[in-house]
C-alpha cells in the first residue's frame, strides 16, 4: 500500500491518479483511520460519503478534460477530530460558490448538480477550500463527538 | 463484490433488488438497469435497497432520473427497505418527500 513510510500511525498521505477506480481506495483508507479513531459507525459513514463526493467532484470539475490529473490526500487523526485534506492540481472549484440544491423541491425542479456538495457540507463539521500556487486544497473535518 | 442487481417481473411492477455499494463507480450500472426496464415499457418500478449498504449522490441521481422518466408516462418508482444510513442520505438530499418509501418489499410491490 503506497502510504508514505514516514507517516506516523495517526496520519496517512498518498497521491493517486484522479480516476474513479481510485475513489473507493481513498475512501476505504479514510474510513479505516476513522474506525481506528473510535468514531461512531454513523460518523465513519459520513466520512466515507464526504470522501466519495469530494473525490468525484475533483474528477468531474477540477479535471473535466484531463485524464492525467492527480489527487493528493492527507488524513490526520487529531485528539478529537479527523482532518482530511484533499489537494488537486486542476481547475479551481470553490464549493462556497455552488448554491445549495433545492432539496424538498418538486420533482421537476430537482437538478443533478450540487447534491454531492450539499451532502458533504451537511455530514462534515467543517469544510474549507483554499486555492494556492501548490494546488486547490479542500479541508474537511469530522469531530469525534459530532 | 461491488454491486449486484437482480430483476423480478411481477404482475403490475418490476422489482429491482440492489445489493452492494451504489457509489460513483457503480451508479451507472444501476442507471443502465433502470433505463433498460423503462425503455422496455415498464413504468412501475420498485427498487429494493435492503442489501444496499451504501449510496452516494451518484446513486441518488440515477434514481431521480428514472423517477422523472416513469412519472412522465404515468408510472412511479418506489423504494423499499433502505438501511438507516441510506435513509439518512435520502433525507439529507430531501428525497424522502419525492419517493414513496416502504419498510418492506412486499408492501412496496403491493402499493401499485
Amino acid at each position: 500500500m503506497p502510504v508514505s513510510p514516514s507517516s506516523p500511525d495517526n496520519s496517512i498521505s498518498l497521491r493517486v491518479p484522479a480516476r474513479l477506480e481510485n475513489v473507493r481506495r481513498l475512501t476505504r483508507m479514510v474510513s479505516d483511520l476513522a474506525l481506528q479513531a473510535d468514531l461512531s459507525e454513523r460518523a465513519v459513514y459520513h466520512c466515507r460519503l464526504a470522501m466519495d463526493e469530494a473525490c468525484t467532484n475533483i474528477i468531474e470539475h477540477a479535471y473535466p478534460t484531463q485524464d492525467d490529473g492527480e489527487i493528493a490526500m492527507q488524513v490526520t487523526l487529531q485528539e478529537d477530530e479527523l482532518v482530511i485534506l484533499l489537494t488537486d492540481f486542476g481547475l479551481p472549484y470553490d464549493p462556497a460558490n455552488v448554491p445549495h440544491p433545492p432539496t424538498h423541491a418538486p420533482l421537476d425542479r430537482m437538478r443533478p448538480g450540487g447534491l454531492g456538495l450539499h451532502i458533504m457540507r451537511t455530514v462534515m463539521d467543517d469544510i474549507q477550500y483554499r486555492v494556492s500556487n501548490s494546488g486547490n486544497h479542500l479541508r474537511m473535518v469530522k469531530r469525534r463527538l459530532s | 463484490m461491488s454491486i449486484e442487481i437482480s430483476i423480478k417481473k411481477m404482475n403490475r411492477v418490476d422489482l429491482l433488488i440492489v445489493v452492494g455499494r451504489v457509489d460513483s463507480t457503480t451508479a451507472s450500472e444501476l442507471g443502465d438497469k433502470l433505463d433498460k426496464q423503462i425503455s422496455a415499457g415498464t413504468v412501475n418500478l420498485v427498487v429494493d435497497l435492503a442489501g444496499a449498504e451504501y449510496m452516494s449522490s451518484a446513486g441518488l441521481r440515477e434514481l431521480v432520473g428514472a423517477l422523472k422518466r416513469v412519472k412522465k408516462d404515468g408510472g412511479d418508482l418506489r423504494l423499499s427497505s433502505p438501511s438507516e444510513r441510506v435513509q439518512e442520505v435520502l433525507e439529507l438530499a430531501g428525497l424522502n418527500s419525492v419517493f414513496e418509501i416502504y419498510d418492506d418489499q412486499v408492501t412496496a410491490v403491493g402499493s401499485f
